[in-house]
């Protein structure tokens, strides 16, 4: 651990930091451009000059190129490095435009801040300046070529962290820009994060173009509600509309980045559509009168057909208090039926996650240290983005990754794609479980025993495994692939991607041994008259959709809570307008077991807008804020149960009846949350109906999940339309062949469920023999629901018109 | 005595002798004034709290709402504190100096006139009142020339100045400061040899040099009453040192003393002047801090370094280092002082501000107890007091 003197204070810091990381120990912050601490350091801005005065290095240098060693005198404050640092600025400013009132940047202007704090005011330079022709980027990124001052942090975040390869350096010498090969949207789905990473105004967030300065904006800290990564978030937003995200800084968990769901798919909050009025009975009422009149008719169910006849369903995108609060009311009810996930497949393999993933939880942190990776039935980029984003890291550090998948799956680094049916899956994890090999095929054979080699070899292996395309079986058969590969010296840490920010939290609260497809069963009977459902939507988000609908007309009672125009909240007899998650302060339990607390941005309400052409706005008067009466589902829960309904005094509440929650009590929003592993109430037992594609008379159909369009909340919300396209199906390129389809045809897809126009994609990295289709919301594959059981279809090329 | 039946009368806040909106509840014994209590607050428009929030440049012009009268000696009591504070004292340059000397006299002229005014038409020579606003209407118009605004100029700047003085402005200073001896010759030719003047105010609001300290009464007011304090001389700041003045002192103690100190500092207000206007030479007026100072326009419109620098500036502010500062400085009316306590961030954690009529307004149940209620009148005008200042 080397010792150093930095302006006269002594710090001793790892092996490996850099001076520059070392006087930031000190609370020294040196001007500079170029370092960041996910990207390392270049040295390309030559900012941050020291003095070393003593030592094994002596003389001006870049304190990021320089490793901290024993014995090291450095002098921040030095004449000579100050002086430097000031011609070093005056120089990045030879060509920069005048654009500050114009430029986004300004106010977290990288540029802005280090030309004050360097030193440099007075211009001599009156030369004419360079300027380029900027490029569109796409939907996301706005560019201003002119403004770059060739930090290349762009280059590093978006090519070397983030794995894109459409963008790149153009030019040399003192005419250097960043750009895409050809004008086009920018492919890669962490682009978005050219925004934070470019330290002046070269890209900006071009949703939020001009929209607010940033001082202006709303900030608190959250955590991004769109999958069950938990990544943290910074929310902006004024004028009671949010109008931005960005990453949060959280060293465990995202660390610097954020996906592009993640960062543009919070317009849900606003969307024009959302229910901000209660319902009762189908006539607009108070939030007290239909709260009351829930309670009331509840308990009269209760009273008049005994506890099991209403039942309480959550989600995954519904915070733990409001969770633990459903499970108090479904406890006073003595009702038996309480369950956090509609879709059986999720639910039970989320149930067998967090009831066995103890130890082995491995943070993303954590997962870029592994040395060999298992990607085995999980999608990341559309399962859980960072994710893929830190394997990336695991390989750029050497690791291997072997991925074992029915899809075309991309991933933004090297992988090796082992292409096979679903119900091949399972046979495989047999195989690490067992190491019997005689159930695969000759061309499987090599590829297992290899893998098996390497995990053994592995000294930080992870097995990465997705709930749609493994259901619980292969979960649980993934646990004990990892606990038998486990040796002395290491365990075998594993990642399950759920399905959505809660889904951990629900696992941990659901008191059901039954899974939400027997519920429906008991609807159609008539046994469950009344469904208590929050932020759910148990008409769509279910195993078998076109069944639930039928049963669910059947119930005499729906209560709905909930923040976004599904069908529940359309049909509820009691609807209660809820809060999406930055409009209010709670927690959520992320795939790993963190639990970590969101607070609250901004208050609900109608957008303020500019609606009158510069006249005077309408003369309107009210005591209420337009459109703010959705309060936290977690507020309206108490309320019905009666209890204190300010959010420390729930925490506490449900740390009290419920000690695995003891660090509600304690947690805030700016550290990384504490693990929680517990038992949990595992699912019965059932009959697998993982999805088979076995070649036959008829295609079989794989519903899965995209990167866009398959999240509800960031399929409502508008600047990700873009990314969604039109109902898309995948074939293998000899399947397609066989079929007479070719790339980009338009065909007809027909199923039991109806048909749909769909474009044709082909490749060759995929199983052959089933169609996948993405889940796409808003569409007619609106009702093939990912996670299902395979599905019989018929593709007809579509005729031409 | 025997019981005593007193009567209780309010006068104000509206009341065309209170000088702004102060409220004076008079306990009579038929009329002389057995107690007076002042009310304050009625002016109060927060402005130590709201400096809380602003930052340094922005509670610039909140102060010229203080003592209204005197606008620019505001601002300078503000920058001076705020430079102190930044170590800055050292590093205004001279023109800039000399500049705010020249116009916090001209103020000191323009806010005794108004002084003047004010008492001799509550005391009922109306002429006087009509007099001096015209001479006022001179200090206006440069005000105007020099800073944009008649009254509340935000003139001053941290550092500096926040433009040069126009050209040929210097003369018509010059012109003024000529004419004005005989403008107050003029009103002594009017009120001095005045009987009925002299009956109003000799012997009225007599307050004793002990009594003045204790309250801590300041400026005129106490150099009335023999004390010979003046923070121009005694502490003195933006070059106050390198000029030629008579500190007025008097130990009449009452109205009249305070009258005839009033007419004499503005007598040496104007020699003031004139050595300023002599003493004024070409140069910068802005300290050479690119962190605290606002760059010149020119710099903002054609250089990305001065955009930058201004953006900064003015969005986010500077952030003075922690500690805390009190400057006081001779306003007109009294000693005023800004105290700043800063917490390391943009804005002021406090500022307190050392009102000198505030101060001066407890002397006034001291100074009319005993007196006629006619003789009220005469005391808040010749207190000097400016509502603003008080309840800030």
């Amino acid at each position: 651990m080397p010792k150093l003197i930095i302006d006269n204070r002594e710090v001793t810091v790892p092996e490996g930091t850099n001076v520059l990381e070392a006087a930031q120990a000190l609370d020294i912050v040196i001007p500079h451009f170029c370092y960041h601490e996910a990207l390392g350091a270049v040295g390309s801005c030559r900012l941050c000059a020291m003095n070393f005065l003593e030592g094994p290095v002596e003389g001006l240098q870049m304190a990021c190129m320089i490793k901290a060693e024993d014995g090291m005198v450095v002098s921040t404050v030095d004449e000579e490095a100050v002086e430097l640092r000031s011609h070093v600025i005056e120089w990045a400013m030879t060509n920069h435009p005048h654009d500050c009132p114009v430029c986004d940047e300004g106010g977290e202007c990288q540029l802005q801040d280090m030309t004050v704090a360097g030193g440099h005011s007075r211009r001599r330079f009156h030369g004419p300046k360079q300027t380029y022709i900027n490029q569109e980027l796409g939907p996301f990124i706005q560019q201003e070529k002119n403004r770059c001052i060739t930090c290349y942090r762009c280059i590093r975040t978006y090519r070397d962290y983030c794995g894109g390869t459409d963008f790149g350096t153009f030019g040399s010498r003192n005419r250097i820009c960043f750009g895409r090969f050809q004008d086009g949207r920018l492919e890669s789905p962490f682009s978005g994060n050219l925004v934070d990473a470019c330290p002046t105004g070269v890209f900006t967030n071009k949703v939020f173009r001009f929209k607010s300065r940033v001082w202006d904006l709303q900030e608190a800290p959250s955590i991004c509600p769109h999958c069950s990564l938990g990544c943290s978030t910074i929310p902006g937003g004024r004028y009671r509309e949010l109008q931005r995200v960005k990453p949060g800084i959280n060293r465990e968990t995202n660390g610097f980045f954020i996906c592009d769901r993640g960062r543009f798919g919070y317009d849900h909050v606003n969307h024009p559509e959302r229910p901000r009025q209660a319902r009762l009975d189908g006539q607009q009422a108070t939030v007290d009168a239909a709260l009351t009149a829930a309670a009331q008719r509840v308990r009269q169910m209760v009273e008049q057909h005994g506890p099991d006849s209403v039942a309480f369903v959550g989600s995954a995108r519904t915070s733990l208090e409001a969770g633990a609060l459903l499970a108090e009311w479904a406890k006073r009810t003595g009702s038996p039926h309480l369950l956090f996930e509609t879709h059986r497949e999720r639910d039970r393999a989320a149930r067998i996650l967090v009831d066995r993933l103890g130890d082995r939880a491995c943070s993303l942190a954590e997962l870029q240290q592994s040395d060999l990776l298992l990607l085995i039935g999980t999608d990341l980029i559309a399962e859980g983005p960072m994710a893929a984003l830190a394997v990336r890291q695991a390989v750029r550090a050497g690791a291997q990754v072997v991925v074992i998948d029915p899809r075309p799956i991309d991933l933004p680094c090297s992988c090796t794609h082992l292409p096979v049916g679903p119900e091949r899956l399972p046979v495989f994890l047999d195989t690490l479980v067992t190491r019997k090999t005689e159930a695969l095929t000759d061309a499987e054979r090599n590829p297992l025993q290899a893998l098996l080699e390497q995990l053994d070899a592995a000294k930080t292996p992870a097995l990465l495994g997705g709930a749609d395309l493994l259901g619980s079986r292969g979960i649980s058969r993934l646990l004990d692939a990892a606990v038998a590969l486990d040796n002395n010296e290491r365990p075998v840490r594993v990642v399950g991607l759920l399905g959505g920010a809660n889904s951990y939290g629900g696992a941990l609260l659901t008191r059901s041994p039954r899974d939400f497809d027997t519920l429906v069963d008991d609807i159609q009977e008539g046994a469950i008259k009344a469904l208590v459902c929050l932020e759910s939507d148990p008409y769509r988000e279910c195993f078998d959709p076109a069944r639930a609908q039928a049963a669910l007309g059947r119930l005499e009672l729906l209560v709905s809570f909930d923040c976004t125009p599904n069908l529940a909240a359309q049909r509820a007899d009691i609807f209660l307008p809820s809060r999406p998650v930055a409009e209010m302060a709670g927690s959520f339990i992320n795939n790993e077991g963190r639990l970590q607390a969101f607070e609250q941005v901004i208050e609900p309400g109608i957008s303020i807008r500019e609606t009158s052409s510069g006249d005077h706005p309408p003369r309107e008067f009210s005591l209420e804020t337009p459109g703010a009466l959705p309060r936290p589902a977690w507020q309206m829960l108490a309320q019905v149960l009666d209890l204190p309904g300010d959010l420390p005094a729930i925490r506490q509440q449900i740390a009290t009846a419920d000690e695995r929650f003891d660090a509600l009590t304690s947690l805030t929003a700016d550290e990384t949350g504490p693990r929680i592993t517990d038992p949990v109430v595992l699912p019965d037992t059932a009959p697998d109906e993982l999805p088979q594609c076995v070649p036959g008379e008829t295609l079989p159909l794989l519903p899965v999940q995209g990167f866009a369009g398959s999240d509800w909340l960031a399929h409502l919300s508008a600047p990700l339309q873009p990314l969604e396209g039109e109902p898309t199906i995948w074939l293998h390129c000899d399947l397609a062949v066989r079929l007479g389809l070719a790339e980009q045809d338009q065909a007809r897809l027909t199923t039991p469920l109806g048909h749909c126009h769909v474009t044709v994609r082909t490749s060759a990295r995929m199983a052959d023999n089933l169609v996948l289709v993405p889940h796409l919301w808003g569409t007619a594959l609106e009702g093939l629901v990912p996670g299902g059981r395979h599905i019989d279809c018929r593709l007809e090329k579509e005729v031409n018109l | 005595m025997a019981n005593v039946e007193t009567m209780t009368i309010n006068m104000g806040p509206q009341h065309p002798s209170t000088h702004g909106v102060l409220q004076l509840v008079l306990e009579l014994d038929g009329e002389t004034v057995v107690k007076a209590t002042p009310h304050v607050g009625f002016l109060h428009r927060g402005i130590e709290k709201l400096s809380e929030h602003r930052t340094y440049h922005q509670i610039l012009p909140l102060t010229d709402r203080l003592d209204y009268l005197a606008p620019m000696h505001n601002n300078l009591g503000y920058v001076l504190a705020v430079e102190k504070l930044l170590g800055l004292t050292d590093a205004i340059p001279e023109r800039a100096q000399v500049v705010r000397v020249l116009l916090a006299e001209l103020t000191r002229i323009k806010s005794h006139l108004v002084w003047l005014a004010c008492h001799a038409l509550d005391i009922g020579a109306m002429t006087v009142f009509i007099y001096c606003f015209r001479e006022r209407e001179h200090v206006m118009d440069m005000y105007e020339k020099i800073s944009g605004a008649r009254m509340t100029s935000n003139y001053f700047r941290v550092g500096g100045l926040s433009a040069d003085l126009p050209v040929g402005i210097e003369q018509e200073m010059r012109d003024f400061v000529n004419d004005m001896p005989k403008h107050i010759e003029t009103y002594e030719g009017l009120l001095t040899g005045n009987i009925i003047w002299q009956k109003r105010i000799k012997d009225v609001g007599v307050i004793s040099a002990e009594d003045a300290i204790d309250l801590g009464v300041t400026g005129p007011c106490l150099r009335s009453s023999g004390v010979d304090w003046d923070l121009r001389r005694d502490q003195p700041y933006s070059g106050y040192e390198n000029y030629d003045f008579k500190v007025i002192v008097d130990d009449g103690c009452d109205t009249w003393a305070r009258y005839h100190a009033r007419l004499n500092e503005m007598r040496e207000s104007c020699k003031i002047v004139h050595q300023a206007l002599d003493k004024l030479k070409p140069g910068p007026i802005l300290a050479d801090a690119p962190k605290v100072c606002l760059p010149p326009k020119q710099d903002v419109v054609n250089s990305i370094e001065g955009l930058i620098h201004q953006f900064k500036i003015i969005t986010e502010g500077f952030k003075p280092e922690e500690g805390e500062i009190y400057v006081g400085v001779e306003n007109p009316k009294g000693e005023v002082g800004f105290y700043i306590n800063s917490d390391g961030s943009a804005c002021p954690k406090r500022m307190k501000i050392r009102s000198a009529s505030f101060v001066n307004l407890q002397a006034l149940p001291k100074m009319c107890e005993g007196s006629l209620i006619a003789d009220v009148v005469a005391v808040i005008g010749t207190l000097d007091i400016v509502l603003g200042e008080i309840d800030r």
